[in-house]
Formats: C-alpha cells, sequence, structure tokens
C-alpha cells in the first residue's frame, strides 16, 4: 500500500531582504518518513525550515508548501503548528519571567510529556525561565520536551546534535526515534521528521529513510542517507555539485 | 464605624488591588473609603492599627514624626494635605515583633469627582517586621477623582518594612503619593509600585534616607500605561550611612501611554553599593518611554552602576511561542507578563503573589 504524502513542497521559490535564497525547491516528505537534509552552511537550510514554519521576513515568490494536502501558504505559525507541524530549534531564545513548567503546561495537548522530565533530566529546570541559562545540551532536552507536550504529526529537527556532549547526544538520539515511532514496524509509522544536519553525526543514532542534499538553495541530490553522508565526508559538498550536472 | 456600604463591584475592585476580605492571609486591615476610615481590625499582638488622628491625641510622641520627614511645604499637594488636617493610617510594631502575614491597607474613591487627602504614619520599632499591601481603587463607576497621599516611614534599628501598593483607578483620576522613609543602622526598605490599569496621571517619587550603617533600599516599579495613562515614577535613595545599599528597578510597558521612568541614587556614606534598572517594552507607535537615571557619588568607594534598555517586543520570542501552537495575541501577553514578573527579593512570598495576580489580572481580556 502506497504511503499518504504528508508534506509537498513544490518549485519554491523565497526571499529575504529582497535576496532570493531558494530557487524552486521540490520535496515530498511521506507519512512515517524521515528524511535528512545536508548542506554547508549558507545553502539554505535555515531558510527552508523557516518557511515552512512560516515566520517572517521569508517571503514566498513563487510555489507551494501543501501539508496534510492543504496549501498553507498563507498561514500564521500558531495556524501550521496546530495542524501539527513542530520544531526543534537549535537556538531557541529565552523567554525571560516565563516559568518553564507552566509554560509547558500551556502548549501541552495533554499530560503525556510528564513522563519524560525524568528520562530527559529536566525536572530541575522547571522552575527556571524558559531556556534562560541552560547549557547546549539542556536547551536541546528543553526543546524536545517542548515538541513531547505538543505532540505535532510532522517535526522538524534542527541541527539536534549542535553544542550538545555525547551523554546528551544518545538522549536525544533516543527521544527523537521515540518520536519518530522508530519503535513501530515502518508501515505503521504515523509520524514524519526532516532532519537537518551539516555534519550528519545524529545519523548514527537515527534511522532516516532518505537524504537530499541542498546546495545554494536548490536540492541537488536525493538518495540513501550513509551513502551520501560517506561520499560528503570524502569529497565535501563539491562532489555533490556532480549530481546537479 | 462608616455609613458607607461595600457593593460587589467595589468589593471585586478591591480583590484586583491585593485586599483579602476575608482576612485569611492577613494580620489586620485599614480600609478607607472617601474621607472617612470604614474599617479596622487587627489579629496580632505587638502592632498597632489606628486612624492618625486618634492616634495623635493618644500619643504625644507622635509630634516628632508628623511632618518630619515629608516636608509640608514640599509642593502644592503636601500643602493640600497639611491644610486639610490628618486623616490616614498610623501602623506602628513594637520592638522585636516579626509579623509573617501582612497588613493590608486600602483606600477607595466612591464619590465621583472625589478629592481623598490622606496622611499615613508607619513606625517599625528597633528589630520588628511589618509587610504592608495597600490596594488603592476608584469604585467602577466612577471615572475621575484624585489621591493625594503622604506617607512617613520610620524603619528603626534592625527592622524591615515591605511596602507593595498595587493601584487601579479610573481613567481620569489623578493620584499623587508623596512617600518618604527614614531607615536607621541594618533596616530595610522595600517599596513597590504596580500600577497596571487606565489612570489620568500619576507622579510619584519616593525619597528613602539611609542614615544608618548597612541600611538597605529597594524600590521597584511595575508599571503599564494605556494610551490616556500618564506615568511619572521615581525614587530617589540617599546613602548617607557607610556600607549602605540601594537598589531601584523598573519594568515598563507603554501601551499606547506616556511613562516618565526616573532614579537618583546618592551616594554619600562610604562603601556604598548602589543599582538602577529600567527596562520599557514600547507597544505601539504613540506611546512614550522616558529613562532618567541618575548616579551621585561624594567618595570614591563606591560602586554603582545603571543600566536601562527601552525597545519594541522581541519578535523571535512571539514567533518561538507561535511556532509552538500559540496565538500572536497569547504569545504576546505571555511575554510581556513575563517581562513584567520580576522576583522582589526579601519580599514575603503571599505579597509576592499579589503581585502575579495583579499582573495576570490586568492581562486578562487585553
Amino acid at each position: 500500500m502506497e504511503k499518504k504524502e504528508i508534506l509537498k513542497i513544490k518549485d519554491l521559490y523565497v526571499e529575504v531582504h529582497g535576496k532570493e535564497i531558494l530557487k524552486g525547491i521540490n520535496l515530498s516528505v511521506k507519512e512515517g518518513d524521515t528524511i535528512a537534509i545536508f548542506g554547508p552552511n549558507g545553502s539554505g537550510k535555515t531558510t527552508l525550515i523557516l518557511t515552512i514554519l512560516g515566520f517572517s521576513g521569508y517571503k514566498i515568490k513563487k510555489g507551494e508548501i501543501i501539508f496534510k494536502d492543504k496549501v498553507i501558504n498563507d498561514l500564521t505559525i500558531d495556524e501550521r503548528a496546530q495542524l501539527g507541524i513542530g520544531v526543534l530549534f537549535q537556538k531557541p531564545p529565552t523567554i525571560k519571567g516565563v516559568q518553564f513548567r507552566k509554560f509547558l503546561e500551556v502548549i501541552s495537548k495533554n499530560k503525556g510529556y510528564i513522563d519524560y522530565l525524568k528520562i530527559l533530566k529536566i525536572e530541575d529546570l522547571l522552575s527556571r525561565d524558559v531556556n534562560l541559562g541552560f547549557s547546549g545540551g539542556e536547551l536541546k532536552r528543553s526543546e524536545l520536551i517542548q515538541l513531547i507536550a505538543q505532540n505535532p504529526d510532522f517535526m522538524i529537527f534542527d541541527e539536534p546534535e549542535s553544542g550538545v556532549d555525547l551523554e546528551n547526544i544518545k538522549i536525544i538520539g533516543e527521544i527523537i526515534n521515540k518520536l519518530l515511532q522508530k519503535d513501530l514496524n515502518i508501515m505503521n509509522r504515523k509520524k514524519s521528521g526532516i532532519i537537518i544536519t551539516h555534519t550528519g553525526g545524529i545519523l548514527e543514532l537515527i534511522e532516516v529513510d532518505r537524504g537530499y542534499v541542498l546546495f545554494d538553495g536548490k536540492m541537488i541530490c536525493e538518495g540513501n542517507p550513509n551513502e551520501m553522508l560517506r561520499n560528503i565526508k570524502e569529497n565535501g559538498f563539491q562532489g555533490c555539485e556532480k549530481c546537479l550536472k | 464605624m462608616s455609613e458607607i456600604n461595600l457593593n460587589k463591584e467595589d468589593i471585586e475592585k478591591l480583590l484586583r488591588v491585593g485586599v483579602d476580605i476575608e482576612e485569611k492571609n492577613r494580620i489586620g486591615s485599614f480600609l478607607y473609603v472617601d474621607s472617612g476610615v470604614y474599617d479596622i481590625s487587627l489579629k496580632q499582638e505587638g502592632v498597632e492599627i489606628l486612624p492618625l488622628n486618634n492616634a495623635i491625641e493618644k500619643y504625644e510622641y507622635l509630634k516628632d514624626y508628623v511632618f518630619k520627614i515629608v516636608d509640608r511645604n514640599k509642593d502644592a499637594y503636601t500643602r493640600l494635605v497639611a491644610r486639610k488636617g490628618l486623616s490616614g493610617f498610623f501602623i506602628r510594631t513594637l520592638p522585636n515583633v516579626k509579623t509573617l502575614f501582612p497588613i493590608q491597607t486600602c483606600f477607595l474613591i466612591k464619590k465621583v469627582g472625589f478629592s481623598q487627602l490622606v496622611h499615613n504614619i508607619v513606625i517599625a520599632e528597633e528589630n520588628s517586621e511589618l509587610n504592608l499591601i495597600n490596594g488603592c481603587a476608584a469604585a467602577t463607576y466612577s471615572d475621575s477623582g484624585s489621591h493625594i497621599a503622604i506617607t512617613e516611614f520610620y524603619v528603626k534599628k534592625g527592622a524591615k518594612v515591605s511596602f507593595t501598593m498595587i493601584h487601579d483607578w479610573a481613567p481620569n483620576v489623578v493620584v499623587r503619593p508623596r512617600s518618604t522613609a527614614l531607615v536607621d543602622e541594618d533596616g530595610v526598605f522595600i517599596s513597590n509600585y504596580v500600577s497596571l490599569k487606565s489612570v489620568k496621571s500619576v507622579q510619584s517619587e519616593p525619597n528613602v534616607y539611609l542614615v544608618g550603617k548597612k541600611a538597605k533600599a529597594k524600590l521597584y516599579s511595575i508599571l503599564l500605561a494605556d494610551k490616556d495613562s500618564f506615568l511619572d515614577i521615581g525614587g530617589k535613595i540617599y546613602m548617607q550611612g557607610d556600607e549602605t545599599s540601594g537598589e531601584i528597578v523598573s519594568r515598563v510597558i507603554s501601551d499606547g501611554g506616556k511613562i516618565i521612568s526616573k532614579g537618583s541614587l546618592i551616594g554619600i556614606g562610604k562603601d556604598i553599593k548602589a543599582h538602577m534598572e529600567c527596562n520599557g517594552i514600547l507597544m505601539k507607535e504613540k506611546g512614550e518611554i522616558i529613562t532618567i537615571p541618575e548616579l551621585q557619588s561624594q567618595n570614591k568607594d563606591v560602586e554603582m552602576s545603571h543600566e536601562a534598555i527601552v525597545g519594541k517586543i522581541a519578535k523571535d520570542e512571539i514567533e518561538y511561542l507561535m511556532s509552538r501552537g500559540l496565538k500572536q495575541e497569547d504569545a504576546i501577553s505571555i511575554i510581556l507578563r513575563g517581562f513584567l514578573n520580576i522576583k522582589i527579593e526579601g519580599l514575603p512570598e503571599i505579597l509576592q503573589k499579589s503581585i502575579d495576580i495583579a499582573i495576570e489580572m490586568a492581562f486578562k481580556g487585553m
């Protein structure tokens, strides 16, 4: 049985501050699938994520973003979140004066996240302000518990391994696998995701179905993520440019 | 004591300014409506609450406290109160009496257009502790009036006084508090001013004289000015004793109104520590925030600093919260509430909670 498409991006052109950053992106993610997007700094990875999320300043000049069969180009950020798009930010802002515990209560759909407070070693952070003075690992764990509380169907993980020590990376990998239902049979998985990574380290812990390379605003390669990663490690992103031809 | 009756709306309004009608978490109350004492109650020994005019008749020594640290000729408002006589509260803690729960004082304007004139005296004797919450409000139907209040605080050696004012006036009410505190050796004076509801104009600049060694003062303001409001709130701390310390902190939001946030830290003694911070957010094009920090020192052995930040609400924070599924207006409300939420060191939890509730209430339906 063919799996349903949850996200489809068609010929997407995006401008930031008047400069064209994404130049005709096509992408499809099926329900239950996880894809990885590789790309050097400045290739447009962040622009792609923030455009999918609907952040201000990312102007769609052409193309469509379709989520759950609905064109979401004109939806607000919260409307997209309510439809089931979630994100783990690489560098989340601090929200001063807002207690982390209360914030989780506000954004949570149910109380399911409470079981994860201990696993993610987050109990000590609950009485603090959201993200205030959190270490690299704590920030990622904070982002993960927020995702668990939000329980989206589609998740974008932006550089989940950046700034994180080895001990934390293991927990982060485990939780991402859990969120993406990697414990279920491949046909029974409903949750999908995009993992953005430029080092690829996190792929040792997370099973990914397909890989893409984003380069200068274009998707230039598609294939087996592990092979692609090996290639990038050996030849750099220059090797991928050959895919273009 | 009074012919005036408080209705349901009055009581609801009083709840919003921190008045606990059932007095569960209060050791005493002083309720004043228009120009008369409405009710006084007291549950703890070692504390006195009296109308000031009765106290002056009873205690001859009070002549040394009335208009001693506030100059009756300071301005038109002090002269007006001096001329009209002495009505307000007298609250005193006896030496070594430490009160766990606060005393609530409340001034309500019920008569439309009424000019409320008040003089209060607070004395915390040596090594005593007194926490006051002062709720001020105008009745819901009354949209005008004025409230002019002189308060003189005497914080004796080793004593601690906290004074938390929560105001909820009306769009045409003019408010002129004139407070001064005198703090002896090892004494602590904390003043918190919370004004989050519409008011025509408030002009207040409490003066604190830290005369004894190691005396401390903290002045906090939490302010929100809508388009009709003008808030001119300052504070002056004169650090005369050695090793004294002063702190002035304000968090202000202009939702179209004008706010002047002033502060003066004046170092006179040796080894003084003082810090001032004013953070402001402008929500609308038409609003205005002016910060005027002032540090003065006549001594080289001081550590004094100030910081001020004024700007708009951070867009990345709003969008971050929206990406968690919150509507834009809810995200803004959460960020603004968080911005105003400052933890006041040394303030009893129960009073911190009253401030938190006032902030929550102010953002309801905004």
